[in-house]
């Protein structure tokens, strides 16, 4: 009876127990033809290695305080968003679009830091069909909104398995929230800029400004390749209002 | 703990890990700027986490490797790299790049492809073995039987080396 390739394997890997190991060796000054095996594993196993070795490359110019700022700022919105979304899902589409109440609701989940300056728009903003967050545990997005929005359309579609979150800066921002996408308005009669930050990890996720598909990720497919944020991990979309344009130039 | 000193040790983790996790990550999947979202989204997930689990090491390796644990995303972006690698290969002789880094750059194309033909599995326990994990942690990162490794790897690494030889013949 023979040696096996995985006991031979880890012996030259140094991984078997000692008695074990004794065990082997002990065969192996016997059997020829576990030997020629073992050299055999061994020449394979070295011919592996150097194969290996030659895919290393060097690692990102990451630093430690890049990802500890990237898990505070997560972290520090986690429980806010939590009750926000639970409520969300709890409440549902149809409860959030058939009540005036949300309105308010939505700018304290939505605009933490500022949440008591937001204000109601003096336009309704135009309404898509569908409009809405789709939710799912487990990863999480981020839309931020850096600087206050004022006029024009953006719809923002959310394809798969994110928790969202919304933060807008200005003062005035008014979000429409429903089951799979948030939508901003801004009817385009006002300069009004957009940063829309979005984790290189995201798996799928589509921004539309009006009908214009302007950034598109599908698994590792990037449709509209934008600029990256490399101390952050993000994707950054940003999207400019030209007064009277209309529509969002990206 | 106290959060100092939970930074202090974050800090440590990242410093002797980071580097190792990045490897393993691209050496997997092949595409170096998920490695470098997969490396960093684990060492995000631990600092959030606010404690060191058991086993650290393995702990951020089970994470990455979850996070990429989406094979078809993984080879559909793969094969676009490898159709890329393989258009700059064809495309290599303008006489700007060295010629070392043109071979070395082709060989990495090669074994790149040689090892995106093995299973997902097969292919994270090779390299995972390659970056000096034990039986034990390979076992607990991959979820399988400690006492399975040593077969599994053996069959890996045979398979490897016949798809590398198959393909570009015997390495030098």
């Amino acid at each position: 009876m023979h040696l096996s390739d995985g006991s031979l394997f880890a012996l030259l890997d140094g991984e078997l127990p000692p008695d074990s190991a004794a065990a082997v060796l002990s065969h192996l000054r016997e059997c020829p033809a576990c030997q020629q095996q073992r050299e055999a594993l061994e020449r394979d196993r070295r011919e592996v290695a150097e194969l290996v070795g030659q895919l290393d490359n060097a690692p990102p110019p990451v630093t430690v305080e890049m990802v500890m700022a990237r898990a505070l700022r997560f972290g520090a919105r986690r429980g806010l968003l939590a009750a926000g979304l639970a409520t969300l899902l709890i409440g549902g589409a149809a409860v959030v679009f058939a009540t005036a109440i949300p309105r308010q609701w939505l700018a304290r989940v939505f605009h933490p830091h500022a949440a008591s300056r937001v204000q109601q728009p003096s336009r309704a903003p135009t309404l898509p069909t569908r409009s809405g967050i789709a939710l799912v545990p487990g990863r999480t997005l981020i839309l931020a909104f850096r600087v206050e929005q004022s006029s024009g359309s953006v719809r923002i579609s959310l394809v798969t398995d994110s928790l969202v979150t919304v933060l807008a800066l200005g003062d005035t921002v008014d979000y429409t929230v429903g089951t799979d996408a948030v939508t901003i308005g801004n009817d385009g009669r006002t300069t009004a800029n957009y940063e829309i930050r979005v984790p290189l990890t995201l798996a799928h996720l589509r921004v539309r400004v009006g009908d214009r598909e302007i950034f598109a990720k599908n698994d590792s497919v990037v449709v509209s390749p934008v600029p990256r944020d490399g101390a952050t991990g993000e994707y950054v979309i940003p999207i400019h209002f030209q007064p009277g344009a209309g529509r969002a130039q990206p | 703990m106290d959060r100092p000193s939970f930074d202090a040790q974050f800090r440590g983790v990242f410093g002797e890990q980071f580097a190792s996790l990045f490897r393993y990550l691209h050496r997997v999947s092949g595409d170096p700027d998920a490695a470098a979202d997969a490396a960093q989204e684990a060492l995000v997930r631990l600092y959030r986490r606010g404690a060191m689990p058991e086993d650290v090491r393995v702990w951020l390796f089970t994470v990455a490797t979850n996070l990429v644990r989406d094979e078809h995303r993984v080879s559909t972006r793969r094969r676009q790299l490898l159709e890329r690698d393989a258009a700059e290969a064809g495309t290599a002789g303008d006489g700007k790049t060295p010629e070392s880094d043109l071979a070395q750059g082709e060989r990495r194309r090669q074994v790149r492809s040689a090892l995106a033909t093995l299973p997902l599995r097969d292919r994270r326990m090779l390299v995972l073995r390659h970056e000096g994990y034990s039986y034990r942690e390979i076992a607990a990162v991959l979820g399988i039987a400690e006492t399975s490794v040593g077969t599994l790897l053996a069959r890996a690494s045979e398979a490897f080396r016949s798809s590398f030889l198959r393909r570009h013949g015997a390495p030098e």
